[in-house]
Parts: C-alpha cells; structure tokens; sequence
C-alpha cells in the first residue's frame, strides 16, 4: 500500500513505557474507586474506595511530576508541541481516509512520534484536564484547611461536580485513546509499540522542519 | 542521555515503592499503636478521685437525733454556710429559665405529662430537691447522700411509732434514728445514682423521656457508653457536667449546650465539657478523613449510632386515647418490651429500643413552647425543636430522639392547655379534662375558653450520651449512600456518594456513551470498508 | 351434715374474729419489727443479707391471711425470731404484710 521502505524504530524508551502502563494502572484505580465514592455502585465499600482512591492518587501525582519532569529535561517536550499544520489533514483523515485505504498524512517518525492531533489533545490533556483532576482532588483531600488558606469561598459540591466531571472527559478520552492505539498500519501495532518500544513504520526520509521544533 | 532514563527508572520505582510502603504501614499500624491523638488526650482525664478531707461522721453537728430533713439542712449550713444560697438561685431549685418565661415549674409544656403545673403537680414535685416541695429548706442529701435512703418515711414512721408508747416502740424508735443519723452523715460527692433518680426516670418512669439516659447507666457496659462503662472509664456524672457554686453544667430552655467546643488545652477552667474539650476537634489519626467531618457533623451523630439500647424509651403518647374503661374499670395493655401500649389515665403508647436518631442542623439551643405561645393546629406542633442554620460555623448536624405525641390544646385560644393529672382531685383519678385544664391552667395564672381539641405535637432531645466505643461508630455508608441514608433530608452540604449532579450527571453518562459509539461505528465502517476493499 | 356446716362456719368466726383478719395492729411498729428480724437474723449468720426474704407485695391479702392463720412461717426462714415474736406483734407484722399486700392500694417491696 506503500512503495515507502518498512523500518522497525525503537520509539518508547523502558521509563515511558513503564510511566505509561502504570499510569494507566492507576488512572484506572482512581476511576474504579472515585466513582464508588461518588455513589455510583458499591464495590471496594465505602471507607476502602476512599482510602485506595487516595492513596492512588497520591501516587499518581507523584508519578505525574516526575513524568513531567522526564518530558522537559530529556526534550521530550519537543513531541508535544502544537502546532496547527496538517491538523485538518490529519482530521479528515481519520473521519474518511481511514476508511478507503489511504495513507496517514503525518509519518510517525523517531523524532516526531505524535501526530498534530495526538499533540493537541495530549497537551490539553496534560496541562488542563490534569491540571484540574490534581488541583480539585488535592482541595477534596484539604477540606478542613480551606479556611487556612484562605479559600473559604469554595464549596464541597463545586469541587465536586469539577472532580467529577474532570473524570468524565478522561474517561472519554480513554476510550477514544484506546480505540486509536488499533489504528496503526495493524490493529496491534501500536499497543506492542508500547509494550515492547518497537514498532514497524515507513521510513521517515526527511521530517520537516515545523514537527521538531 | 542513557544514564539519564536509567536514573528515571529507578527514581520511578523507588517514589511508588516509598507511597505504597508508606500506605500499607499506616495501614497495618492502625490497629496497634500509636493511638488517636482524641484518644491519647483524653486517656489524661481519669475518674475523679476527689479525695475528702472531712469525715462527716465525726461532726458533732451531725451526731443528732434529726426530727426533720429541715434539721439536717440545718446542721449541713453551719459549715457550709453559702450552699444554699447557690443552690435556691440555680435551674435545680428553680425551675424557671431566668431568660425566659419557660422552664418545667413555668409555663413550658411537653407531650410527656405536659406541664408541672407551676410546681403543683404532686408527682413532678417528686423530683424538686427540697424537703417540701418548693418551699423550706433545701434537701442536699438528694445529691450528695452516698446511699439510697427515704427520710421522709423515716420520719413519718418515728412520729407513728413514738405514738404507740412502749418500751419496745422506744427502742424501734430509736434505731430509725439510728438509721436517719448514719444517712445523714453519709455525705460526699454527687454519684450518678443521686442525678440518675430523677434524670434517668424523667416523663414519670425509666428512660421514659430522654432516650439516652435511663437506669441501665447506672452499671452500664463499655459498649452501652464507653465513659461511664464499669469496665471502661467509669466516669461518674459530674466528670463532664462540672460544676461552679452549685451550677451545674448542662443545656436547659435558653441556655444552650457548650458551643464554643473548647479544649480543656485552651481553656482549662472551661465551664463545661464538650466532646471537643477532652478529644480536641481533630480527634483522629492523621490522615483520616472523619477529621474532616467534625466541622459540620458532631462526634454524637457517628458515636451514638443509636439511642436507648438496653431500656426501652418512648416514642408516641397519645392523650387523647385516655379515659377509657373496661366493665367500669381502668385498665392497661401490655406490648413489646413489657411496656403499656395503653393506660386509661394516660392513653396510647409506642415504646422503641435500639432507635436510630434523627439528624438536624443544631446549635446547641433548641426552641421552647409555653401556654402562652399561638399554635398551628392544622400540623404538627413542634414544641421544642433544634435551632440550626446549615453551614454556620456555629451549627453542626447532630442526632436527636424525636418524641411525638397528641395533646390538648385551647380551641379557640389556639393554645396548649396544662392539666393538673396526678393529685387526688385531679384527672388520673376523676378522667375529668375540663376540670383538669381549670385548675391546672389556674395554677399558671390562666384560664382558658371551656373548648378543647387535641393536636399532633413532636418534641426533639438531644443525644449525647450512651457513646460507644471507636470501633462500633457508624460506618461511611449510613450516610454515603445515595438512598435512604441518614442524612438523607439534611440540606445545605454536599455529601459524597449521597448527592447527584442532576441533569449534569446525565451529561456525563451522554458524553461518555457517546465516546463509547463515536469509536464503535469508526470501527465498523473500518472494519466493513476494509472488507471491501479485499 | 347440716351441723358440720354450722360447726365449720363457727369455727371459721372464731378463727377470724381471734385471727388476724382485722389487721388491728401498728403497720409501722409491723414494718421494723418485720425489718429488725432479718436484722438479727444476718447478724446470727443464718442469712447473707438482712434485706427480708419475703416483701409484702410477694404475696396477695388473702395468702396472707391464710398464712398467719396457719401460723405456717417457714417461708419467712428466720424460725428463731418468728417463734420469739408477741402475738401482739405478729399482729403487727401482719397488718404491715397484709397493708401492702400485692393487691393492697400500696404494695410494697423490700429492698
């Protein structure tokens, strides 16, 4: 389907790999347990949701920084810069092209492994959504100290309704960011990308200039 | 750039190996030491031991032959000579709210046996800790006698034995004396059986109006009230309800329970305990989440799961069902607990064990209902009821006995009526409500218009005794729950796991199903448009 | 079998009349002479505690009339004092029992 040559490129080093799957283990837990919590079915009972939904989310925030840290101090960052280029191509292709065999508009290269869509929504992910799951979690665990630090004007039920729906989107986004792991040029090909850091893709001749910057 | 990820790894497993070993050890640490620091403070407040220095048979102001309670006063002021002084200006003596016109021996009304009737109802004056009734002297063995004993039949049986004359009645004579003498020598502290004559059998019988405090206090277990448990702390009365010039702490009419929820570490000379004196208002272990609950619920509503749970308490008195005869002749129906489920002189009963408290806004004072208050009959009357605003700082949710009963009230003047019941000429005798509302009403200074009807009424107690040990406070789902949990009708704060998100909860289930859709059609069209393109 | 009858319900009269079915004597002389018994008793040993076996209220006016017509006091235990007692004051034992009997209007119970 393509007169490109197929390489093998090692894209995920062991700590992003690891940092993934773990993150996802966790995420997984603060969803399971934070929805108990909310009263949506019993499951954990109630005062052990709480403390594993807390525990968890402890240690995911701690997981979350030193993510962030590893993304910043290693250029990392570089894959996650937005940029709105191709964005449109990349979007009609997953909403039509997709469809009739035709060829992913951005190559998945070594050095630009996210396409423009997966950088925005990455990023939105990254430096909103979780931004506002850590902020409203850490206010629900400092209930008592609001007064403190002067936040008085907050209320349980507003911070609430944020966690919550906070949890919402990411669950959306986990479902659609799992359907899309099957979109590789075979249906396994990204997920064993992230299992193994390996994965077979056309060989990027040249990557321009705007994915690296 | 190699060094770099293999320090990441690392710095990885060691930050999530540290949280978890950090969780599990808290965890495996809770059951053992160390403990709660609510717990840890109040280990600091033992029984009292309040050492006396005087040994009170051995004054020669007691060593008399005493014709007269006056008489004991008497000799107990030679020494003590402001007691009552102190005392006649205090709520026991009294019976009048100082800030009000309410108070038992005023115009306050209840739905037990309505009204004291300004101190004229001959078995409310029962529990009037003076020798006679409201007048004379006051009777400090009622408090402070170490044992049970009755001076008024002591007295009563020297005059009728002394009549009869002989020799041998001389002698009988002189070993009540005797016996008068020891009892009146027999002073010291107050114990919870001398608070527990009165307050243990309030409404006219055992755990009849406060759920919470009945005889079973007297010796109770741990678990039925971990203070005062013979094998727990063993706390008598006055551990808590302490005490300045004979005022004793307590909540009663307008003065309101301790509010202020100060630690004896702020305040040492606190008037009154609280729960928060001794426990502080961060009672827990750190880290544990009821920590946070303590600014809008009361230790009560966790710690007192339920009330009455040994003794049965009553719940329902309906006057209005009084007054009936079987072949002429008054009679009672038992029901469970061995317990009236009727009387003709007082009516239906409902009697409840082991209760689940009901839960409002409280803080610490409670509304009161007198004569002279205009009612709605058309529903229930709440004649003495929590005053609590959700989510003031001073208000906090705080478990109640709720007493409900029907009760007569003026027709015209829409105001209750408070009939003389238990005196020879009154209506357990004669069954005769007019007569009854006449003269009781006259005790109060009022009359009334000759119409009566009888109307629902509810009467709230607070529960604050009978706490049970840590480990069988309630559990999160009582009131984490999203139906029929206990705090189901409170308002004005979101409860995790009992409150929806309403219309944007449905939001979240359409954005999330849509998600789930949105990838299983793509998938579908991929999956039929790859087939054909094979 | 008619003089049977008139023999029996004489017989009963003078019971009654001699016996203690008026309860004529002093309730409260009764009440610590009954006390004192059990008094002396605990003080002999013969019984643990000097609160009475028997309270008034145990038994009805009519078990006691029977009881002291009898002369039947083993339920008391304490023979000793029972048997020292004036029949003035069993009389006076008796009207305390009987006055507080459990069908009395004041029944009673020692404590």
């Amino acid at each position: 389907m393509s007169e490109h040559k197929m390489i093998n490129v090692y894209f995920f080093s062991r700590f992003e790999r690891l940092a993934h799957w773990l993150q996802m283990l966790l995420i997984f837990t603060l969803i399971l347990t934070g929805f108990e919590v909310h009263g949506t079915y019993a499951l954990f009972g109630y005062n052990a949701a709480v403390k594993i939904h807390n525990s968890a989310a402890i240690a995911w925030i701690v997981m979350f920084w030193l993510f962030l840290f590893w993304v910043l101090t290693t250029g990392e960052w570089k894959h996650y810069i937005p940029t709105t280029k191709k964005v449109f191509e990349v979007v009609m292709y997953y909403s039509y092209g997709i469809f009739i065999g035709q060829a992913h508009p951005v190559k998945k290269c070594k050095d630009a492994k996210h396409n423009p869509l997966q950088r925005i929504v990455y990023l939105v992910v990254a430096t909103i959504i979780l931004p506002i799951q850590i902020s409203t979690g850490l206010l629900y665990l400092l209930y008592n100290s609001w007064e403190g630090l002067g936040l008085g004007f907050l209320s349980l039920r507003m911070i609430a309704f944020l966690h919550v729906a906070g949890a919402v989107i990411i669950i959306s986004f986990a479902i659609v960011h799992v359907y899309m792991t099957t979109t590789g040029h075979t249906p396994m090909a990204h997920i064993m990308a992230m299992i193994t850091g390996w994965e077979e893709v056309e060989e990027c001749a040249e990557i321009e200039e705007w994915e690296t910057k | 750039m190699k060094k770099m990820r293999v320090n990441f790894k690392f710095c990885l497993w060691l930050v999530l190996a540290a949280v978890f070993v950090l969780g599990l050890s808290n965890e495996s640490s809770a059951n053992e030491a160390p403990v709660a620091p609510g717990i840890a403070l109040a280990k600091q407040a033992k029984p009292e031991e309040k050492g006396s220095t005087v040994d009170h048979s051995k004054l020669k102001q007691l060593d008399k032959n005493f014709k007269s309670g006056d008489e004991i006063t008497k000799a107990c002021l030679e020494c003590h000579t402001e007691a009552d002084h102190q005392f006649k200006k205090t709520y026991h003596w009294t019976w009048k709210d100082p800030k009000s016109e309410g108070g038992k021996g005023a115009d306050s009304v209840n739905n037990f046996c309505i009204s004291a009737n300004n101190m004229e109802d001959p078995l409310c004056i029962k529990c009037h800790p003076g020798w006679n009734g409201k007048k004379g002297e006051v009777n400090c063995l009622s408090c402070h006698g170490q044992e049970k004993f009755d001076f008024a039949e002591a007295f009563k049986d020297i005059q009728d034995v002394s009549a009869v004359g002989d020799k041998e009645s001389i002698e009988i004579v002189k070993g009540i004396q005797d016996d008068v003498k020891k009892a009146a020598q027999d002073v010291g502290a107050v114990r919870r059986r001398n608070c527990g004559d009165c307050h243990f059998k309030g409404g006219g019988g055992d755990g009849v109006k406060h759920g919470d405090l009945d005889t079973s206090l007297l010796k109770p277990s741990r678990e039925l009230d971990v203070h005062m448990g013979i094998d727990g702390e063993n706390f008598d009365c006055t551990r808590c309800h302490t005490t300045t010039s004979h005022n004793i702490a307590g909540r009663f009419y307008g003065t309101p329970a301790e509010g202020r929820h100060k630690s004896l570490m702020d305040d040492d000379q606190i008037s009154r305990i609280s729960c928060e004196s001794c426990h502080s208002a961060t009672p827990h272990k750190p880290g544990v989440k009821a920590n946070d609950h303590t600014d809008k619920v009361a230790c009560q509503s966790c710690h007192i799961p339920t009330f009455a749970r040994e003794l049965p308490t009553k719940m329902y008195w309906d006057w209005s069902a009084s007054g009936k005869l079987k072949d002429g002749k008054y009679y009672s129906e038992d029901g469970p607990y061995g317990k009236h489920t009727y009387d003709t002189k007082k009516g239906d009963f409902v009697w409840g064990k082991d209760v689940v408290p009901e839960y409002y806004w409280y803080n610490g004072t409670m509304t009161d209902t007198t004569v002279n208050d205009i009612i709605d009959p058309s529903k229930p009357v709440k004649l003495r009821w929590p005053i609590g605003t959700p989510n003031a700082k001073d208000s906090r949710i705080f478990p109640f006995k709720v007493h409900v009963g029907k009760q007569p009230y003026d027709l015209k003047g829409k105001n209750f009526l408070a009939p003389l019941v238990s005196g020879p000429k009154d209506y357990w005798k004669t069954l005769d409500w007019e007569d009854a509302f006449t003269r009781g009403m006259a005790t109060l200074g009022k009359t009334w218009s000759g119409e009566y009807g009888f109307v629902d009424t509810k009467y709230a107690f607070p529960t604050t005794h009978m706490v049970v040990p840590g480990e069988n406070a309630l559990s999160c789902t009582e009131c984490h729950t999203p139906a029929n949990g206990r705090l189901a009708n409170i308002e004005g704060v979101y409860i995790p796991g009992r409150d929806r998100l309403g219309y944007l909860g449905y939001l979240g289930w359409f954005i999330i199903l849509a998600s789930l859709a949105g990838v299983l059609i793509h998938a579908a069209i991929r999956i039929a448009s790859s087939k054909r393109r094979d | 079998m008619k003089k049977v009858m008139v023999l029996f319900v004489a017989l009963l009269a003078v019971s009654l009349s001699a016996g203690f079915a008026n309860a004529e004597g002093n309730s409260t002389k009764g009440k610590y002479l009954y006390r004192n018994i059990y008094k002396d008793c605990s003080a002999r040993g013969e019984i643990p505690s000097s609160t009475p076996i028997v309270s008034p209220s145990d038994k009805t006016q009519s078990q006691w009339e029977r009881t002291f017509e009898k002369k039947k006091f083993d339920v008391f235990g304490c023979t000793t004092e029972f048997n020292n007692l004036t029949e003035a004051n069993l009389e006076n034992i008796y009207t305390y029992l009987h006055g507080h009997a459990a069908d009395s209007p004041t029944p009673a119970k020692c404590k």
